[in-house]
This record gives C-alpha cells, sequence and structure tokens, in this order.
C-alpha cells in the first residue's frame, strides 16, 4: 500500500479529503464565530439568563400587511354591495315596468 | 450551639462576612447552604424566564401562521366573490371574520412583548434580589418562619 502516491480508493484523494476537512473546520469557525456575535449583542442577566431575541416587530408588520390586504378586499366588497344594489335596482325597474305594461304576468291567479 | 434564620441570601451572605463565630465545619456548611439556595434561585429564575421565551414563541409563532394563512382566505374570498360563488355579503362576513382574528392575535403580539419586557426585568437580577421580589408580591411563601436560610452558629440561641 502506498502513501505517497496522494490517492485513496476509500473517499478519494489525500488532498481532496484534506480540502475537505479545513473547510469542515472553516465553516465550524465561522458558525463559532456567528454565534459568538449574535450572543454578544444580547443581554445577559447576572445568573447568566440570556435575553431571547422575538420577532415581535416581524409579526407586526406580517400582520400589518394582512390588515392592509383586508381593508383593500373591504374596499372591493363595498363596491360589489353597490353593483348587486344597482343590479337588483335595475332588475325592479324591468319587473315594475313589465308589470305596468302586463298586470296579467304579476298576477298568476288572474283570468285573462 | 445554635442557628440563625435569615429572610434573604445577601443577609446571609453579610451575616458570614462579619458576624458568624463558629467552626470551620459550620461555616463549610453555612456557605454550602447559601450557594445551594442560591443555585435553587437560579434555576427557577432560569424556568421562570424559559418558559415565557416558550409562550412568547407560541404568539409570534401563531401570528405568522395567521398572516400567511389569512393571505390566502382573503385572495380566496375575492376570487370567490368575483366569480360569483358568493355574494357581497357572504364576502363582507368572511373579511369581518378574518379582521377579528387579526385584531386579536395583533393585541396578543403587542401583549407578549409587554409580557416580555416584564419578564426580562424580574430575571435581570441577583438571586437575592429576585427572592426579595417574589416574597414582596407573595408573602404567604414566606410567612410563619417558611422558606427561610437557616445557619449553623455557636451562638446559644
Amino acid at each position: 500500500m502506498s502513501y505517497g502516491s496522494g490517492s485513496s480508493s476509500v473517499n478519494g484523494t489525500v488532498s481532496e479529503r484534506s480540502a475537505a476537512l479545513r473547510e469542515q473546520a472553516a465553516a465550524e469557525r465561522q458558525y463559532a464565530e456567528n454565534r459568538r456575535q449574535e450572543m454578544a449583542g444580547r443581554d445577559k442577566s447576572p445568573t447568566g439568563i440570556v435575553r431571547g431575541r422575538y420577532q415581535f416587530d416581524e409579526a407586526k408588520g406580517r400582520l400589518g400587511g394582512l390588515n392592509r390586504k383586508i381593508d383593500s378586499a373591504i374596499d372591493e366588497v363595498a363596491e360589489a354591495f353597490k353593483r348587486e344594489a344597482a343590479l337588483a335596482e335595475a332588475d325592479k325597474a324591468t319587473r315594475a315596468d313589465d308589470a305596468r305594461r302586463a298586470p296579467v304576468l304579476e298576477n298568476r291567479k288572474a283570468v285573462s | 450551639m445554635g442557628t440563625r434564620t435569615f429572610a434573604n441570601l445577601d443577609e446571609a451572605e453579610q451575616f458570614m462576612e462579619s458576624e458568624f463565630i463558629g467552626t470551620e465545619r459550620q461555616k463549610h456548611f453555612n456557605l454550602d447552604v447559601i450557594e445551594q439556595e442560591r443555585k435553587r434561585i437560579s434555576k427557577i429564575m432560569t424556568d421562570h424566564h424559559a418558559q415565557t421565551e416558550t409562550r412568547i414563541g407560541r404568539v409570534t409563532d401563531f401570528a405568522f401562521r395567521i398572516a400567511d394563512e389569512g393571505e390566502g382566505r382573503v385572495d380566496e374570498v375575492m376570487d370567490d366573490l368575483r366569480d360569483g360563488r358568493i355574494s357581497a355579503r357572504e364576502a363582507a362576513k368572511q373579511l369581518a371574520a378574518a379582521k377579528r382574528d387579526l385584531n386579536r392575535i395583533a393585541k396578543e403580539v403587542t401583549d407578549s412583548q409587554t409580557a416580555e419586557e416584564r419578564a426580562w426585568s424580574e430575571v435581570n437580577r441577583t438571586p437575592s434580589e429576585y427572592r426579595r421580589d417574589v416574597a414582596r408580591r407573595f408573602p404567604a411563601l414566606f410567612s410563619g418562619g417558611r422558606n427561610q436560610i437557616t445557619l449553623s452558629t455557636s451562638d446559644d440561641d
């Protein structure tokens, strides 16, 4: 078995595995650094309790977006109400007109 | 040999620093009593804070879900209205229900923010301060000599 060839039949070449290990170590260092920075900005109590970060503002923002959407939909529904009322009015006028021209149509029991 | 009881940790510590007279063994015993009490209170504080965090997490998660589902629901209602599957009255009824849900969860988010600030101010203290606050708010827990810190002394009393 040769160790000097720089290759391995198990899992790529030695240099590939070294590169993967270096990459993993770098990722772990980055994670640790990110975590340290994240914790550094947080309040800590005298007994070591770390104050959580909560998404109040994000949640309020999302709910505000929904609120605007509902309001806009309500405006559209108000328009639909007006259209429905206008159609009902037109329908009533048509029926009234029919009744005036042919009263018998409005009275099914009428004998012509 | 006697005992001395203290209402709080800082008083017990003060006693050990300036007044205690006793054997080395009693001193170790007393310092251990104080340390155990400090750990017990610290754990209560951590649990107290964790419970608040869990409750707040649930409220914010719920708010995001309501926002997601609410937007989809509004789209469905408006599609149904435009396609004539529901009347304007029915659409208005469904939108009003969505708005009620929204207002309820928005209030819960605001209340949670206030609760978080209060909970943090309650635990952002020393165990001694926390214990004193609890005693002030729930005096019955400490009445009749309960929850006192008892130290051993060489006094006769």
